[in-house]
């Protein structure tokens, strides 16, 4: 049940109604009603797997409650290991286990050992990376003190497994219990926001990142026919492809976590505007950031502070791999995660890392020129990265990066220019950009009610209301982070 | 009871009353001007509607711009382009058969429906000859042809068709086509040709035959291609048939309407390139779907060269269907002319 799909629409109407009408003025009431929803949306995507969340949950429930009651510091720190093995290991099993039989066999035929190794037909279940997260920060803080376990087991089965967030994040942490807990009122200005967040998300989704996809997905599909500069092309759609499904989809979360009430963390915040790969990774999937930053990165930090800047450095790029593998099973996502990791040398070594990169504009309201220069390396950098993110592996990277470096890389690729679908999807880039640099410093991109004119508010909403409809390329297609 | 409280809860909330309001407003504005303005974006090419009536091939428009010329023929012939590039309405003539070739290009069973419905009372065939294929896809592309085609009689008709083969694909973007196709057909082509002082441009066939890019349009729906004859060898991976149930509902429906009015009919599965239908894992699935009726299968019955004898994996080009043909109206007259319908 993907958020732009009919199905949904008519599952979040009733879901509003039921939760605002006869439910307003029960907390409890509300929480039971959406764990059930949330169940029920977990199970029509997945429903073998519905068990495995709702054992998750009660093990790390109870496992919270046990560390917190732990009657000694030894016994806490195992039985937060525990937590965290059982999580990290199952993770581990379902998203890794063929890719290492799969490694390890490849390595003993190179070797000249030949291995029985078999692979078995292992289903990752959908969304596990975000709620296993969610359970792991729950036992880690609950340990570090930094957070106590609930009583409530309905609001900690719903933070698990709430519906808007489950599948692909945001990842929120366990504060967003309190949340739960609380009473919520309908609040008009914060519904209508949500709503304006959701339409900018379905603008991404539908109408950019879909109509790159066709593009992108193309010239993958036929790396050695394609000249340099169409290559080129499809590398930078590419990166507009990843952020509009990945943005548009955060937006939609959050817009309707806003409808019923609730305020889910941001997870972008205009990363096309970085001005370095530091300040790129600040602003996106900045929850799963934040996240490893928070329990991977600061605890090897601390580990390596003897080594300066290099134990810094180690730590980051050790944090970046594992960025990059939790995307999947594959040695491209390893080499992604470790680019990014050495992007960041030049950073801690002058010291830039250190110091929050600020925008500066002239008087047009533009960047100035030092910066947009940033921003373009920053862009230029990125771009590369997701060669190896978008790659099958690693020869078919390296295809695509001998056609780019082809002497025939500006020789203009008439076919590809004149493919209708193509030249209204540059137009709607633009239109995002200009949008998203306009509110750079609001939460989303169409946070728009500051704008005086309602009627203009109102026009703007139609268009894009309309633009959705126009150009639904496909029926149904998937977000891309649902594979992770 | 629930919905007492639903209705207390609504009316007490103004924040909730104005909030469902707007949202119900929005939507009915976007609805309304959802046809006019999509129109304006397809046309300055902002989105891109599928094909139109400007990239029309014009085969379909042909077809059915003459089709009112033939009433009381011998054999209909529907399908898809297995049936209009394989039934070759010259041969049947030569053999004292008046014929129709109501082939189309992906017709589906769906497609079939709906045409039989609509014309089988004004042909009144003696006989009606279905070329079948296992049906897996949704009628999309045949729709899509029906929709970019102007036909110059019984446009009412035509357009009650056309929406009802749109609402069987359930695609947005089919709806998003129709809208657009209407607004070319019935607002901007009419427009263009009054300001230009040129004819509003319907396809006709005028002779007997009449040249479209590489194919050839013969006089009664048959088309022929005229280059590029042969065809590479090429191999295909295995493959289990899926079924589309809607398509097998609408072939039933199909049997049942000629059944109704005491046609005899025969499905006929046309000849394809071997190595095509070998691929096939389950085709004895499809097979035993059709067991209950006059049911022929030329695959294996004929033998035909796939490199010279097809222009594609299939349809065969016009010396396979010389071959074809000759076997199937031999076949016919010797089993199935008994049967034709008084």
């Amino acid at each position: 049940m993907i958020f732009n799909s009919l199905t949904f629409l008519l599952f979040f109407i009733v879901v509003f109604l039921i939760y605002w009408f006869p439910l307003k003025n029960t907390t409890r009431g509300q929480n039971i009603f959406l764990l059930l929803a949330s169940y029920f949306f977990y199970g029509y995507a997945d429903w073998k797997m519905l068990p495995l969340l709702i054992i998750a949950t009660l093990i790390f429930y109870y496992l919270g409650k046990a560390i917190a009651g732990a009657k000694s510091e030894r016994q806490g720190y195992w039985l937060t290991f525990a937590g965290v093995a059982l999580g990290v290991g199952t993770l581990l099993y379902f998203k890794y286990f063929n890719f290492f039989i799969d490694s390890f066999a490849s390595l003993f035929n190179a070797v000249g050992l030949h291995a029985n190794l078999h692979t078995f037909n292992i289903i990752m279940p959908l969304g596990i990376s975000f709620f296993t997260f969610r359970l792991l920060s729950n036992v880690i803080d609950i340990y570090r003190g930094k957070g106590q376990p609930t009583d409530d087991i309905v609001a900690f089965g719903t933070y698990v497994a709430f519906f808007p967030c489950i599948l692909s994040g945001p990842i929120d942490r366990p504060a967003f219990i309190k949340q739960l807990q609380a009473k919520r009122e309908f609040n008009y200005d914060q519904a209508v926001d949500g709503c304006r967040q959701i339409l900018w998300g379905l603008f991404k989704k539908v109408v950019i990142a879909d109509n790159c996809a066709t593009f992108v997905d193309k010239v993958w599909g036929d790396i050695g026919g394609q000249s340099g500069s169409t290559l080129l092309l499809a590398a930078v759609l590419y990166l507009f492809q990843i952020y509009a499904d990945f943005s548009g989809y955060s937006d939609m979360a959050i817009g309707v976590g806003k409808l019923i009430g609730f305020k889910i963390a941001d997870n972008f915040k205009f990363p096309l505007f970085a001005l370095n790969i530091a300040d790129y990774w600040r602003r996106w999937h900045i929850t799963l950031t934040s996240w490893l930053t928070d329990y991977v990165f600061m605890p090897l930090n601390i580990k390596f502070r003897d080594w300066g800047n290099w134990g810094m450095i180690l730590s980051i790029v050790i944090t970046f791999v594992l960025i990059g593998m939790w995307h999947g099973a594959n040695w491209t996502f390893a080499l992604f995660g470790l680019y990014h990791g050495l992007l960041y040398i030049p950073l801690i070594l002058s010291g830039a890392f250190f110091k929050k990169a600020k925008l500066k504009t002239n008087k047009f309201g533009l960047p100035v020129a030092k910066d947009f220069g940033r921003m373009v390396l920053t862009f230029a950098l990125v771009v590369v990265g997701l060669i190896l993110f978008r790659a099958d592996s690693i020869g078919q990277a390296g295809e695509f990066v001998r056609g780019l470096i082809d002497l025939n890389t500006f020789r203009a690729s008439y076919r590809i220019f004149k493919s209708s679908s193509l030249r209204p999807t540059n137009l709607y880039i633009l239109i995002m950009l200009i949008v998203e640099w306009l509110n750079r410093d609001k939460q989303h991109g169409l946070d728009i009610k500051n704008l005086k004119s309602a009627w203009f508010r109102y026009a703007i909403y139609v268009m894009i209301a309309i633009l959705i409809l126009a150009d639904a390329p496909r029926d149904n297609v998937q977000f891309l982070y649902f594979q992770f | 009871m629930l919905l007492g409280i639903m209705f207390n809860s609504f009316i007490s909330s103004s924040k909730m009353t104005k909030f469902i309001r707007n949202i119900s407003l929005i939507s009915i504005v976007v609805l309304i001007l959802y046809a006019p303005i999509y129109c304006a974006l397809a046309y300055l090419k902002l989105v891109c509607p599928k094909p139109t009536v400007l990239e029309s091939p014009c085969l379909t428009e042909l077809k059915f711009n003459e089709i009112n010329n033939y009433h009381n023929i011998d054999i209909l012939f529907v399908g898809p382009s297995l049936a209009y590039r394989s039934f070759d309405v010259r041969r049947f003539r030569e053999n004292g058969f008046e014929v129709f070739n109501m082939g189309t290009t992906s017709q589906t069973p769906v497609q079939n429906y709906i045409l039989l419905k609509h014309f089988l009372d004004q042909l009144q065939p003696r006989f009606v000859v279905i070329a079948v294929q296992p049906p897996q896809s949704k009628p999309i592309e045949s729709t899509l042809d029906f929709i970019c085609s102007d036909f110059e009689d019984n446009k009412v008709q035509w357009e009650c068709m056309k929406l009802h083969m749109v609402i069987l694909c359930k695609s947005w973007n089919i709806i998003n086509s129709y809208i657009y196709n209407c607004f070319l057909h019935y607002i901007y082509l009419p427009i263009r040709s009054y300001i230009k002082h040129i004819p509003l441009n319907v396809n006709h066939i005028d002779g007997e035959e009449t040249i479209i890019g590489i194919d050839k349009y013969i006089r009664g729906g048959y088309v022929e291609r005229q280059e590029n004859l042969t065809c590479s060898l090429m191999e295909y991976n295995s493959k289990k048939i899926l079924f589309n149930s809607m398509q097998i509902k609408y072939l039933m429906r199909s049997i049942d309407l000629v059944q109704s009015r005491n046609i005899p009919f025969l499905l006929v599965e046309v000849p394809i390139q071997t190595a095509r239908y070998q691929a096939w894992q389950n085709h004895e699935e499809w097979e035993q779907l059709l067991t209950d009726y006059p049911y022929v299968n030329y695959n294996g019955r004929i033998s035909l060269n796939d490199t010279t004898e097809f222009y594609d994996s299939n349809h065969m080009n016009k010396y396979g269907v010389a071959k074809f043909d000759s076997l199937f109206i031999a076949d016919f007259k010797e089993y199935f002319m008994n049967s034709f319908a008084d």
